[in-house]
């Protein structure tokens, strides 16, 4: 039986589903009509008029009309048509929104799903108004910092300091009345939450035509009360301190906008000050977020809730994800209530006949997502914690469907192979060193496996000799040599294979200074004099890996842009911040986001050389330190180690929140630390 | 002057028969009374109204910022906030009272 206050909540999320798009314009009598190509211009007349579900009605389920959000709408416009264009025999029709609205209906729409979590202990939240003050002047760095991005993502965009500014009053008093419901939603439901983590990979939560994500607002409150609250690790807190003052003291601004496009929400759009420190806060809070979660969890974590909550979680994205794929008006709703970064895929088919991403922004990430809650499932029904009944059995199924639509075979087979340690372990005892090597072999028969089948863009033959500079040879084929030559890429080929000659194409004039410093240096370290019997050149052996794993040619183009000078390749650049990168060296030969496509080079660039070695240094130490066959995060955690290597799962919140869950499951953590 | 989506709202498609002019301030020029035009009401900022009985008559002026629906005016933001804080302090109201009723 549904009870009273389940059947209001069900009632509220049903209006926030239908009302936002039913409210039609009553001063006048326009009428939906069918689209085509006669009634285009009475559309175009008639904007703001006709409600978008008016619209659906009269036009049903035609697959030729493709639905969009129009978010330079007025007020007035929203969850009406906005505009009908013809294109092709398709018909685009933009829907009216505007990101005050969207701010209140999508928190609401997420709060009430929250409010669904089961009450347990209340948890009485400490400093209360001034973590709220202190979350307002962050957004407000956020919008200043970002003002580009928001000048055109909203019409009446306005950050003028003034009481007539009613744009930036009404964004503070929703955001304060979302503060209010967090407090109210989170005192009882604290101590659940954990239970219902796999859930953010459903609910990526990012807000329409905002660079802000409702999960990070949610874990920075948490990530405040975590430092008010409890003793917190001072060490790294100071290091991390240290990085943020050289950031900041470092930091060159630049006009350019970068195009989040599907790292929206949870990625730096511009350089400057504000943007920069508000992102390295909400880093630092999201963070001590998770920890807050957990923490307040331990009583009541229950691992065989959180596993069937993954698999639950995994049919679900499945499931959306086809029906998007279908149904364009499922595509939109599911990008609005779902919060995703970026529209779910408008085909069943893969992208080039290789991955499928379904909801996610990235089939990388949402394939180690699949692989992560198979093997999670698997571990305790192994473990006989878990009896596999029908319905597990379907979602299971589902979760494979989806892994395998995904296509990450980095994902698969490490997963396998994790799971096979995994049962050998259960098996006979064996010791972290055994482990290690089981591993090293095991990765050296992927790599030559793969290694067969590869071939590098720039030659189709791939030789040891090729391939050993693979990774030098993508990225002078992405640089700037030979500028405003005809045919570059030839120039490149003759001298790299033809004349098997670094050295003489950084002498033809210009090509020495167009080169990055990361790609001088590698060309550098590959050429260089010293050779040791029997060991081989570290280039030569990387590109050998990135050729085997299919990353040649992404890392290749992340050295040709790659180009830090001593104290950004030591520290970085700060987190989340990818402008520097973008806009920084070599804009002209790689079009769209090419993501460096490994969270390792994302440490390098945000964190630095240092950053780098201490996360390293930290997450090896907790992997060896706390070896321990039956905890099923211990496999986890190295599997997400192994598959960060050539993903940017890093760059996304949902990925990222596993990531630190994972390494938390693997600390003995205790209330007080 | 091109004929963008401000124009096609509010004075609709471009006949085929007129011919796009840019009248601009010219005071000299007289707008052509078009029969099958039906008459369409424009206002400015400060409240002026004018009746306007051609298509390029309306095009002009809506270019030159007049509209046909004074709304565009109003501004949306004040009314949304004014509404939203209405709605939370009914709601603090509200809450206060039961809880006082509760206790």
């Amino acid at each position: 039986m549904i009870g009273t206050k389940n059947s209001i909540k069900i009632f509220l999320i049903v209006l926030i589903l239908l009302l936002p798009w039913g409210v039609p314009n009553l001063q006048d009598n326009v009428e939906a009509k069918n689209i085509d190509s006669t009634t285009v211009g009475y559309y175009q007349i008639n904007t703001c008029d006709i409600s978008f579900i008016e619209a659906l009605l009269k036009n049903g389920f035609n697959q030729n009309i493709i639905y969009e959000f129009d978010n330079y709408s007025s007020i007035k416009c929203f969850g009406k048509i906005n505009g009908v264009d013809q294109v092709g025999e398709n018909f685009k029709v933009a829907v009216g929104t505007n990101i005050l609205i969207n701010f209140l209906i999508q928190s609401f729409f997420w709060i009430l799903l929250i409010s669904f979590i089961s009450r347990g202990e209340k948890r009485e939240f400490k400093n209360k108004i001034s973590s709220a003050a202190f979350l307002i002047v962050l957004f407000m760095l956020h919008l200043f910092g970002e003002s580009k991005f928001y000048q055109i993502s909203s019409k009446n965009f306005d950050l003028e300091v003034s009481f007539s500014n009613f744009f930036i009053l009404s964004l503070i008093l929703n955001f304060i009345i979302v503060i209010y419901f967090i407090w109210i939603l989170f005192e009882y439901r604290l101590s659940n939450l954990i239970l219902y983590l796999p859930f953010v990979f459903l609910l990526s939560s990012t807000f329409d035509y905002m660079n802000y994500n409702f999960l990070l607002l949610v874990f920075s409150f948490f990530g405040i009360q975590n430092l008010i609250e409890t003793d917190f690790s001072k060490k790294y807190s100071l290091t991390y301190l240290s990085f943020c003052l050289f950031w900041l003291l470092r930091q060159n601004s630049n006009g350019y906008l970068f195009d989040v496009d599907k790292l929206r929400g949870f990625s730096n759009s511009s350089l400057n000050i504000p943007s920069v420190l508000f992102w390295m806060l909400s880093f630092y809070l999201l963070i001590h977020g998770i920890i807050y979660i957990t923490k307040n969890s331990l009583q009541n974590i229950d691992h065989i809730v959180i596993v069937k909550n993954f698999l639950i979680t995994g049919s679900l994205i499945t499931f959306f994800g086809f029906l998007s794929a279908y149904s364009s008006i499922f595509n939109l709703f599911s990008y609005y209530y779902f919060g995703l970064n970026k529209r779910a895929m408008t085909e069943i088919s893969s992208i080039s006949g290789n991955t499928w991403r379904g909801l996610a922004p990235s089939a990388e990430s949402i394939g180690e997502f699949f692989a992560y809650s198979i093997f999670i499932f698997l571990f305790y029904v192994y473990k006989k914690q878990i009896k596999i009944t029908w319905l597990y059995a379907i979602f299971l199924l589902i979760n494979i469907i989806g892994m395998i639509r995904a296509n990450n075979v980095a994902a698969i087979l490490s997963i396998i192979v994790l799971f096979i340690l995994f049962v050998v372990n259960q098996k006979i005892e064996v010791k972290i060193r055994s482990i290690l090597i089981f591993i090293i072999i095991i990765f050296l028969l992927i790599l030559g496996f793969f290694f067969s089948a590869r071939e590098i863009s720039i030659s189709p033959e791939v030789s040891y000799e090729v391939a050993s500079k693979s990774l030098i040879l993508e990225g002078l084929k992405y640089s700037n040599l030979f500028e405003g030559e005809n045919d570059r890429n030839k120039n490149v080929s003759r001298y790299l294979e033809g004349e098997n000659d670094l050295g003489t194409i950084f002498l033809y004039p210009g090509n020495s200074e167009a080169i990055s410093s990361s790609l001088k240096f590698v060309s550098n370290a590959f050429t260089q004099n010293v050779n040791i019997p029997f060991v081989p050149n570290g280039i030569a052996a990387l590109s050998l890996f990135a050729l085997s794993i299919n990353r040649s040619e992404k890392w290749g183009i992340f050295l040709s842009k790659y180009n830090p000078n001593t104290s950004e390749f030591l520290f970085g650049t700060g987190p989340l911040e990818l402008n520097s990168y973008f806009y920084g060296h070599n804009t002209g030969n790689v079009d769209g986001l090419v993501l460096p496509h490994s969270s390792i080079l994302d440490i390098l660039l945000f964190f630095g050389f240092f950053g780098l070695l201490l996360f390293t240094f930290f997450v090896l130490k907790i992997l060896v330190n706390n070896f321990n066959s039956d905890n099923p995060y211990w496999y986890l955690l190295l599997f997400l180690l192994i598959n960060w290597v050539k993903s940017d799962s890093i760059l996304y919140i949902g990925p990222f929140i596993l990531f630190v869950f994972t390494l938390i499951q693997n600390i003995k953590i205790t209330n007080k630390d | 002057m091109e004929i963008n989506q401000k124009i096609i709202e509010q004075c609709g498609i471009k006949p085929t028969n007129v011919e796009l002019i840019i009248v601009g301030n010219d005071p000299n020029f007289v707008f052509a009374n078009d029969p099958n035009f039906q008459t369409v009401v424009l206002y400015d900022i400060e409240g002026n109204v004018i009746n306007v009985n051609s298509w390029l008559e309306c095009a002009n002026y809506v270019n030159g910022g007049w509209v046909n629906n004074l709304d565009v005016f109003i501004n949306e933001e004040r009314i949304l906030f004014f509404t939203i804080l209405l709605l939370t302090t009914v709601g603090i109201v509200l809450k206060r009272y039961y809880q006082n009723k509760i206790a």
